[in-house]
């Protein structure tokens, strides 16, 4: 009887830990102006795909345009654009931190869809693929739906610039 | 409708409402509208007129718009208006009235805002005596009593020769049911919407003539019925009131067949004002142990008591000052329907919104509470057998959002039904930028003001934000209901960094840009992008289906959509740029305008892309990302200068070192701008 109890206990800690395993993080921000047009895509196994498609400046612009050349105050925030298809293994421990903002949104993953009331917004979308072949989606217009998106937007954002990407 | 006075002289007056008939002869005297042109033409009036001319300013009163708007004057909805030297009060002459007789003519005005914070009106009143000797008179009226049936008044003197010391001291003090100053008892007859004046009892307390006593008497042929209480002023007087009395006893009516009286305001009686206070006579409600029985204690005179007495009437001042000594009639022009409906929106606000655009007489909110008037009759509707409000009941709500963002310290453009809200106050420069802007006489920016002009329940507001990053500025995509003012409002926010740092070129376009994104946010909404069947118009296909999509919370850029369509829209950007540009002293070319005009996200659009791609050739993009499209670089470069206020040199593999200044100027941090 005991040995019955402890494997069912055994099965449901395996069931339940195969629902939450997650097979593939796709995360896509489609800046608004100088705001960075960017895809990351997260694998279980820890590699990640960044495609750095636009605006992704190491120096963060505050306005609409980014100029070419230097400026008068000597800064060429062009000139720390990154542009291409990069890849990399990310550590164990920042892949558990995802996972960790990931599994926060639980709320967000219920109401889906997030819209702001005005039009130079910067679009975020996360795409959640489990092990079991279900996805969860959130589309974020206007990328200020809730604090733990924000808290994941800005995680994945300085993902692009803190990882040795090749 | 015409509320007319007499003063003395006689004793049975028919009046007609000029409205009705342009022109009415009476017994004796003739009212008829004029305009001012036809009242200079009397050689004696315009030689008055000529003496008041040096004293006030005939000029047409243009009200400047406060934003300095490029070809955006307005004339005040009052047009024609004199408006006195000393700025006290200012004479309107969109309608004017003539009481003719043979030898004397009186000429009644509106005046603008009272002069008297009691006044709930006020009139100008210009008499040609038949000695030809002019005079001038501000009458002011107020309602004795909470229903508004009894209208009293006091008048003014004005002394042309006294107009520049703006002393107007000279009071002469009356009552219209009765005037101490002419010793006349007035009679007040409402019939048919219109209130006649009869001043047919003068000089009877003089002696002159006998005070009706007790049971009725008469005085200049007339007996009258007793008094009785027919109303309760404001200080909680009586206002008492008794039949006029044919020969025989039986009451007389006038021609519209509304029984003729007098009224007059008395000390209630002992024991109370109530005429149902238990225990009070109401057949003697003044008797007491030293008045006779229904004596009206204000004329009773113990030596002509006993009635009857007759006589009475015959010339009488109408003037405490003596000038003259004849009769004359008065029209009195009461405020229109429009003034009325005005009073009652002002009466109907909060006492916190009445404490703000009011605080005290002749402070300054009393311009908001003249921009709110001048608003009004701007937007009256007008139809024929168009029964409603005269006031558009948007534009009242227009008002109602106004006055709490100007007591909240914003700013209105009445004209166009756009708010600055009081986070541009410490930008004042950068506000008159975008004022400027958005007001250029260009086809675009005359498109948006119109929308905005034209619909008042949708206002546009402007802000600024400390918050807000990464854009210059952005505009609402849906308009959002505002409960207190009940107006949906569509907000342009600035970033006030951007604000702080760009040009006033950049600033301006804009605020073109966003203007426009606000104008197709109108249009979507109100349904101007769809043909009658419901189907998108040509070219708006996208749009359309972009918001229905949105508004569905279906995933959608939105954004996208609205720039796709914008792109469209360049040279009408660009057109409107220059016309800023030109008018505040900059030499630019158009095609500068336009590469300003490619800006946020239009530079994403496929539209900007085939035209001025990054890369010529797109290998660039990887194997030598340098070699960046000339054309582009010099949109992007001349976007950024501006939007930064900064110098851009870029060295093309080309061998050519392209150099970007900004050309327009950053505005000034506080005032005066630059």
């Amino acid at each position: 009887m005991k040995n019955i109890i402890i494997l069912a206990i055994l099965f449901f800690i395996t069931n339940s830990n195969s629902q939450n395993k997650i097979e593939k993080i796709e995360f896509v921000s489609e800046g608004y102006a100088s705001a960075p047009d960017f895809d990351l895509i997260i694998y279980s196994d820890r590699i990640a795909i960044f495609n750095a498609r636009s605006d992704n400046y190491k120096i963060h612009p505050n306005g609409n345009i980014v100029g070419y050349g230097i400026d008068n105050k000597g800064v060429n925030i062009k000139e720390s654009e990154i542009k291409g298809i990069f890849a990399t293994k990310i550590k164990a421990k920042i892949y558990k931190e995802i996972l960790n903002l990931i599994f926060a949104l639980s709320e967000e993953f219920e109401n889906k869809s997030f819209n702001s009331n005005t039009l130079h917004n910067s679009i975020g979308k996360l795409k959640v693929t489990y092990k079991t072949g279900k996805v969860k989606l959130i589309y974020d217009n206007g990328m200020n739906g809730t604090n733990d998106l924000l808290k994941l937007y800005s995680y994945m954002k300085d993902l692009r610039f803190n990882q040795k990407w090749k | 409708m015409a509320l007319l006075i007499t003063t003395c002289e006689r004793d049975t007056i028919e009046f007609s409402d000029s409205n009705s008939t342009p022109q009415a002869e009476t017994k004796g005297f003739v009212i008829k509208s004029v305009t001012i042109n036809e009242v200079k033409e009397n050689a004696l009036i315009k030689e008055s007129l000529d003496v008041i001319d040096s004293q006030f300013d005939f000029n047409k009163t243009i009200k400047s718009n406060p934003s300095k708007k490029q070809g955006k004057q307005t004339t005040s909805a009052l047009a024609d208006p004199i408006k006195s030297k000393d700025n006290r009060f200012t004479i309107l002459t969109d309608e004017i009235l003539e009481v003719s007789t043979d030898t004397t003519k009186v000429y009644t005005f509106r005046i603008e805002t009272p002069t008297d914070t009691l006044s709930k009106f006020e009139n100008f009143v210009i008499h040609k005596w038949s000695n030809n000797k002019i005079e001038y008179y501000i009458y002011k009226y107020n309602y004795l009593d909470k229903n508004q049936s009894f209208l009293r008044f006091t008048r003014e003197r004005v002394n042309s020769d006294q107009i520049n010391t703006g002393d107007f001291n000279d009071y002469t003090m009356g009552v219209m049911y009765y005037d101490p100053g002419s010793d006349c008892w007035i009679s007040v007859t409402s019939s048919g919407g219109m209130t006649y004046i009869d001043a047919s009892d003068c000089g009877v307390s003089a002696g002159s003539g006998g005070m009706s006593g007790s049971g009725g008497g008469a005085g200049n042929n007339n007996w009258y019925g007793q008094w009785a209480i027919v109303g309760v002023t404001w200080s909680n007087d009586c206002i008492i009131s008794r039949a006029i009395l044919d020969a025989y006893g039986n009451p007389t009516f006038t021609q519209n067949g509304s029984p003729r009286s007098q009224s007059a305001v008395v000390n209630c009686p002992e024991g109370g004002m109530n005429p149902l206070n238990p225990g009070q006579n109401q057949s003697n409600p003044w008797g007491n142990s030293t008045n006779p029985p229904n004596i009206d204690p204000l004329h009773w005179d113990p030596s002509n008591s006993g009635g009857g007495g007759g006589g009475g009437g015959g010339p009488s001042s109408s003037s405490t000052d003596g000038n003259n000594q004849e009769g004359t009639v008065i029209a009195v022009l009461p405020p229109t329907r429009l003034e009325r409906e005005t009073d009652a929106f002002f009466e109907n606000l909060t006492d916190a919104q009445k404490d703000c655009i009011n605080p005290g007489f002749g402070q300054p909110y009393n311009s908001l509470k003249k921009d709110i008037t001048a608003y009004f009759e701007n937007n009256k509707v007008v139809g024929i057998g168009y029964d409603g409000p005269l006031i558009n009941p948007q534009a009242t709500a227009f008002a109602t959002a106004a006055i709490e963002a100007v007591c909240d310290d914003g700013e209105v453009d009445f004209d166009d039904n756009i708010i600055y809200d009081n986070s541009l106050n410490n930008l004042p420069c950068q506000k008159l930028v975008i004022e400027e802007a958005t007001g250029t006489c260009s086809p675009l920016t005359q498109l948006i003001l119109d929308i905005f002009e034209a619909n008042d329940d949708t206002n546009l507001i402007f802000k600024s934000s400390s918050t807000l990053s990464n854009v210059n500025a952005n505009t609402s995509s849906t308009s959002s209901y505002n409960a207190t003012t009940h107006t949906c409002d569509i907000t342009i926010t600035f970033r006030e960094s951007y604000l702080q740092t760009a040009t006033d070129l950049a600033i301006a376009r804009t605020a073109i840009h966003e203007s426009l994104h606000a104008t197709l946010v109108y249009m979507f909404e109100e349904n101007l992008l769809q043909s009658a069947n419901g189907a998108p118009m040509g070219g708006f296909e996208d749009f359309v289906e972009a918001y229905i999509n949105h508004l569905s919370g279906l995933p959608v850029n939105l954004n996208k959509a609205h720039h796709e369509l914008m792109a469209d829209f360049i040279e009408d950007i660009a057109s409107s740029l220059s016309v800023y540009g030109a008018s505040n002293e900059h030499s630019n070319s158009f095609n500068f305008y336009k590469k300003l005009s490619w800006s946020g996200d239009i530079l994403k659009t496929p539209t900007y892309q085939s035209l001025y791609p990054e890369y010529l050739n797109p290998l660039d993009a990887t194997t030598n990302p340098s070699n960046v499209n000339p054309a582009h670089l010099d949109i992007v470069n001349t976007n950024a200068a501006e939007e930064n206020d900064a110098t851009y040199d870029y060295a093309h593999p080309n061998g050519t070192t392209y150099t970007h200044s900004p050309k327009g100027t950053a505005p000034n941090v506080t005032e005066p701008c630059n």
